[in-house]
């Protein structure tokens, strides 16, 4: 795989996922940067800590968070007006058909994906949004 | 009264109306009151009838006490001869009637009860049968009146009429009582038309409601069954998964006992990663079993509430102590609950408010209760970290969190069991709450 994405956003309160696509993105990805609110990723992207990762390229966001909602969080994002846009996948364990009706209609949504993230899945990823 | 109750069932199985009616409309009360005429008018009658008698006798006009006597007869038969249909009962009692007012007429003129009997029996008509028989009657009362006006103009009969009257004060006389009888008709018209339409609107109204009430005993009904399907459904599922969950959680336990530190760096924080994740999904599991056996096949009982909270504080004794929380405790009051499951509503809210307690200050508790008219205010109130408006329904739903585990844990099922309880005992909870500035839940049980 000759693509190398810099610096991916995790948005997710389990901390086990995170291990997990930490992993899994290894690989791929140069940076990988953390958050377990959506309070959290709002705050990383408003006021980058990290030099490398000021504005993630892909971010990968749950859905079902403690206090705001990934739904929630697409809502805040829109109002930031960030330099350039982040591909944003949502990355769920719902199987709710109504989400994935949902997320089709949120222009920033990318894509809607189910968990566990796998190699399979991000090299997808990667081969549709980051090959030019 | 032995009689005389023998004598009104035979009356009222003669006259009652035997179709059933539907609606109880004007008609019905119509042949009620027939029943009511008949079955007092017999008895009453003879107030007029022995005196009548005694005097057409001494009076020597003994044909007129027969013919008293004669329509009293003929009052007993409509009430007690059976198989007669009950408007020939009606039209019978009318025609007697109107006989014995030609009767008096005659035989006493307009001095005696004649002209008193027409009217009596254009009312009697508009009350058994309706307006356009009243109506009827009226005319026929006119066409008799000048019946007598002829009469007593060509001097046809030798009778009492003719010797009182010349035509010209019979006409004055008699056009009074056309006129009364007319006023009175179209009187009792406005009146009944009036109660037809009442009743005919509560008719309507009471098919409507009950039409609505069935509908919704059924909607009620579908409602039950679906909910014990879903209870019993979310029941057998945890228990179910809990088997599965137990070996997975049973084996992680001896790899991590026999082999932790014998295997690499990465192995033991896997291992570590599936140990909680087991014992999460457990407790999920074990919080939605819970959840579903809230007020399971248990009765409410007459329950003291200080010692109900008095319970809670002996079973947090250890949390109170280890965050320093100062727990003031109102007086309750001796309530009918569901005791298992009011103690622990308290127990998860008063952890609630110790467990998000804002750093760097004890926690302070205030638990109360309120009377209102027909129902007790319960309140727990803290100084913690507080609550967004945007989450005052949010933190209710089960698995819902507002914090991540990290930082908070536990399993997002608490307050959704608070929710429930109070639901259990007919009761609302809420909650009153600033970010940084303290939380109030509060919840309503209506006293039984």
């Amino acid at each position: 795989m000759d693509t190398k994405i810099n610096c991916v956003l995790l948005v997710d309160d389990d901390e086990i996922t995170n291990y997990l696509n930490k992993l899994t993105l290894a690989h791929v990805a140069s940076n990988v940067e953390v958050a377990e609110t959506a309070m959290d990723a709002l705050r990383k992207l408003e006021c980058p800590e990290n030099k490398n990762c000021e504005i993630p390229d892909l971010i990968l966001l749950d859905l079902n968070m403690p206090g705001l909602t990934g739904w929630d969080f697409i809502n805040e994002y829109k109002k930031l007006n960030l330099n350039s846009n982040p591909v944003i996948i949502v990355l769920t364990t719902s199987t709710n058909p109504d989400e994935a009706k949902r997320a089709s209609t949120i222009s920033e949504i990318a894509g809607l994906r189910s968990k566990p993230l796998t190699f399979e899945m991000i090299n997808e990823i990667i081969h549709q949004h980051f090959t030019s | 009264m032995k009689w005389w109750i023998v004598y009104q069932n035979i009356v009222k199985s003669n006259t009652l109306d035997q179709a059933s009616h539907t609606l109880r409309g004007l008609d019905f009360w119509r042949n009620i009151l027939f029943t009511n005429i008949i079955m007092y008018l017999l008895p009453v009658s003879f107030i007029a009838l022995i005196p009548g008698v005694i005097m057409s006798f001494s009076s020597n006009i003994p044909l007129l006490g027969v013919y008293d006597m004669l329509a009293v007869l003929m009052f007993a038969a409509i009430g007690l001869v059976p198989n007669i249909t009950l408007l020939v009962r009606k039209w019978l009692f009318v025609l007697t009637l109107y006989f014995i007012t030609v009767v008096l007429l005659i035989y006493l003129g307009s001095f005696g009860p004649g002209l008193l009997y027409f009217l009596a029996i254009t009312i009697f008509i508009s009350l058994i049968f309706g307006t356009r028989q009243g109506y009827i009657s009226v005319g026929l009362n006119t066409f008799l009146c000048l019946g007598f006006a002829v009469v007593i103009h060509f001097q046809v009969l030798e009778v009492k009429l003719v010797n009182i009257y010349s035509i010209g004060s019979w006409i004055a006389v008699s056009s009074n009582l056309i006129f009364l009888g007319l006023v009175i008709v179209a009187s009792l018209d406005l009146l009944f038309s009036g109660l037809q339409a009442t009743i005919e609107k509560e008719d309507h109204l009471q098919t409507r409601l009950k039409a609505e009430g069935v509908a919704l005993e059924k909607m009620v009904n579908v409602l039950q069954t679906k909910n014990q399907e879903l209870e019993q459904f979310a029941y057998i599922a945890s228990h179910d998964l809990q088997e599965p969950l137990q070996t997975v959680s049973s084996f992680t336990i001896l790899l991590e006992k026999q082999y932790q530190g014998q295997l690499d760096q990465t192995a033991d924080v896997y291992l570590n990663y599936i140990s909680q994740s087991v014992s999460r999904m457990q407790a999920l599991i074990s919080g939605l079993l819970d959840y579903a056996r809230i007020g399971h096949e248990k009765q409410p009982e007459l329950v003291n509430c200080n010692d109900i909270l008095k319970a809670v504080m002996d079973d947090l004794d250890a949390t109170i102590k280890a965050s320093n929380a100062n727990i003031k405790l109102g007086h309750f009051p001796t309530i009918e609950v569901y005791p298992v499951e009011f103690k622990q509503l308290f127990q998860n809210l008063v952890s609630n408010a110790i467990k998000f307690r804002k750093e760097g200050i004890f926690p302070e508790i205030s638990i109360t209760a309120a009377e209102e008219q027909s129902s007790w205010v319960f309140s727990v109130a803290d100084n913690g970290i507080g609550i967004d408006k945007v989450f005052y329904e949010k933190i209710f739903v089960i698995y819902q969190r507002l914090h991540p585990r990290s930082k908070y844990e536990g399993t997002g099922i608490g307050l959704a069991h608070c929710k429930k309880i109070v639901e259990l005992h007919g009761g609302k909870i809420w909650v009153e709450s600033e970010p940084n500035a303290g939380s109030i839940f509060y919840f309503r049980i209506p006293k039984k």
